[in-house]
């Protein structure tokens, strides 16, 4: 189990720049998403730390120790692709046991350990099927444990799900967890879906136009975004912009305070709130300060256990807010509102 | 609606093979007239036995055919792999000129030919018209390992690489198995058009050295016998099998890359 680090690496193709400058480490036994849209340069990355393609600069190394110069066949990395790649003239356990022949393992250790990693993905008597006599949650497995059974330095998935259907991918996410928390793998999953990078990472980095705009938990990032893009790319989010003005931000009528640290009085900020940390009434203690907003409601969107509400401020930008459905005391359509949230869900974030 | 379809389908290939079937039909009938009604007979398949001509020229037909099919396949199998798997300036130009000689008339060909080899010196005879074949067969198998080529996602390999795999083993034991059906479907292609070739042939014959078609012709331009009913039977008999084989094979190949 070995840590991963990527050194401002710089990908040209031709007079296009995929990636600039990206430097991210991703530290041994760890499940870090890669998220962002489709062009930011995911699968470049992911192909650089394989060795599939070889950086204009910036180096690779994987424990420590520069990789840059290798070629794929070196590096000891298990990957998944994105159409599973299983070789469709070979059985299950020759698929699986590709990698263990060119690493000299054979007989029956190989056999042992291909048995091992079909028990690990619940595979156990499929052995000797062809890839096309599997269904698409199946392959995907057969492609995970060929990728695993070599024990690689590091574990590369290319939007491994996107394939399936969605119960299908809920049911693999929750499996994928699984099987990478027992393997211990170093593990880097690219995926342009947000909520799968949510809910399965230990860490996500926000890929944004080449660079690394974010790096941190799930939580850090969704409750701290430090960039307008990583706000709305990663969940909703409801955008503000102000002035500074003597400690608070001043929009229109309204003073809105923050816990993070302003610039100076007079420049122009532009914060995000969440839109479930949004309320239609400050909470009846009254202790706390609240930010408060007046805005008119547009739209209800009735969704069972949630609604979401539409406004407009008076501007005319459109507001969201998430409520739970728990007494349905809401005001009506074309009502105006006062929408309040707490100082700590005013989130700064740069253009 | 079903009816109109089936009937006119079947007018379609009555009209294909009822030329062919006579022609087969007469070969077994003893009467050199094409006298009704048939009296089965061998005899003038026992006649061909005899024929030193006819027999020589089906010896170099086959000669040339096997030598075109080997060396075509060859060469063609690794454009296609070239122009599939490696990046080169100016591979699309390449690319786009590998095909065309399919649809130049032979004529066309066979008097280019005719004219480059009289002034290289190559001449005429058996290699003039193995060369000739080899360079008309070409073309097709380009298109047709080309097409499994496509069939075969580069992905495979890569994902024998991330396995340990150097790229020359990667192509060995992925691409290649993979790759076979459509290898011999080009190989039975190239067969077929250079035992087929009768234009080319012609011009690059020498009176003591020809090809069966332009044997079969010279044949019928003395004087017909129901002899060429017998070869041409044979030959019909050796060009359909071929045809059904490659059909057979590169669906095979189409079916095992897709997935
Ligand atoms: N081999 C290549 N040649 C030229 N451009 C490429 C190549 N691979 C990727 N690109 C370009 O690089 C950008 C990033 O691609 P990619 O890494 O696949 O993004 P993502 O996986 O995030 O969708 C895209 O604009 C794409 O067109
Ligand atoms: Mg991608």
């Amino acid at each position: 189990m070995v840590g991963v680090d990527v050194v401002s690496i710089v990908k040209d193709y031709g007079p296009a720049r995929v990636l600039d400058g990206v430097s991210a480490a991703f530290e041994p036994g760890r499940f870090t998403s890669l998220l962002g849209p489709s062009g930011s340069g995911k699968t470049t990355l992911l192909r650089i730390i394989a060795g599939f393609v070889t950086p204009n600069a910036g180096t690779v190394s994987f424990g420590g120790v520069d990789v840059t110069g290798e070629p794929v066949w070196k590096r000891n990395v298990g990957m998944v692709f994105q159409s599973y790649a299983l070789f469709p003239h070979m059985s299950v356990r020759d698929n699986i046991r590709f990698g263990l022949d060119r690493r000299g393992v054979r007989g029956e250790v190989a056999n042992r350990e291909v048995n091992r990693v079909l028990e690990l993905v619940h595979l156990e008597g499929f052995d000797q099927r062809r890839p096309k006599e599997l269904s698409g949650g199946q392959q995907q497995r057969v492609a995970l444990a060929r990728a695993i059974v070599t024990k690689p330095r590091v574990l590369l998935l290319d939007e491994p799900l996107s394939a399936l259907d969605r119960r299908l991918r809920q049911g693999m996410q929750v499996e994928l967890r699984r099987i990478q928390r027992e393997s211990g793998l170093t593990t880097i999953f690219v995926t342009h879906d947000q909520e799968e990078a949510l809910t399965l990472s230990d860490e996500v980095a926000i890929l944004d136009r080449g660079r690394i705009v974010q790096h941190g938990s799930p939580t850090d990032i969704y409750e701290r975004p430090r960039t307008r893009f990583a706000a709305s790319f990663l969940g909703d989010a409801n955008f503000f912009t102000g002035q500074v003005n003597a400690g608070a931000i001043e929009i229109g009528p309204y003073r809105l305070s923050t816990q993070d640290s302003l610039p100076a009085q007079g420049s122009a900020v532009t914060f995000a709130v969440r839109p479930e940390k949004m309320n239609f009434q400050a909470p009846r203690d009254g202790a706390r300060p609240m930010n408060r907003f007046g805005a008119t409601l547009r739209e209800i969107i009735y969704a069972g256990a949630t609604s979401t509400f539409l406004l407009a401020d008076d501007s005319g930008s459109e507001l969201k807010v998430f409520l739970q459905n728990r007494d349905m005391a809401w005001p009506s359509i074309g009502a105006r509102v006062e929408l309040s949230w707490s100082p700590s869900d005013t989130i700064l974030v740069s253009e | 609606m079903v009816l109109v379809g089936r009937s006119w389908l079947l007018a379609v290939v009555a009209f294909l093979y009822l030329p062919i079937a006579v022609m087969i039909a007469m070969a077994f009938n003893a009467s050199s007239l094409y006298a009704l009604p048939i009296k089965p007979s061998l005899q003038w398949f026992v006649a061909l036995a005899g024929d030193a001509p006819l027999l020589t020229a089906t010896r170099n037909s086959l000669a040339i055919a096997l030598f075109t099919s080997i060396v075509a396949t060859l060469v063609g199998t690794l454009a296609s792999i070239a122009l599939s798997r490696q990046a080169f300036r100016g591979r699309s130009l390449l690319k786009a000129l590998l095909l065309p000689p399919i649809a130049i008339p032979w004529l066309i060909t066979g008097t280019a030919m005719l004219v480059f080899f009289f002034w290289t010196g190559i001449g005429r005879g058996l290699h003039a018209m193995m060369i000739g074949h080899v360079a008309l067969a070409i073309p097709y198998v380009v298109l047709v390992v080309g097409t499994g080529m496509e069939a075969v996602r580069v992905d495979l390999e890569e994902a024998a690489m991330s396995l340990g795999s150097t790229p020359v083993h990667a192509f060995v034991a992925v691409t290649m198995p993979l790759l076979a059906p459509s290898i011999v479907a080009a190989g039975l292609f190239a067969f077929a058009v250079s035992l087929d070739q009768f234009v080319v042939s012609y011009f690059l014959s020498t009176p003591g050295v020809s090809t069966l078609p332009v044997e079969i012709y010279s044949s019928i331009r003395k004087g017909f016998t129901p002899e060429i009913n017998a070869i041409s039977a044979i030959f019909f008999g050796v060009s359909t099998l071929l045809v059904l084989l490659f059909a057979q094979l590169s669906n095979l190949g189409g079916n095992r890359g897709r997935r």
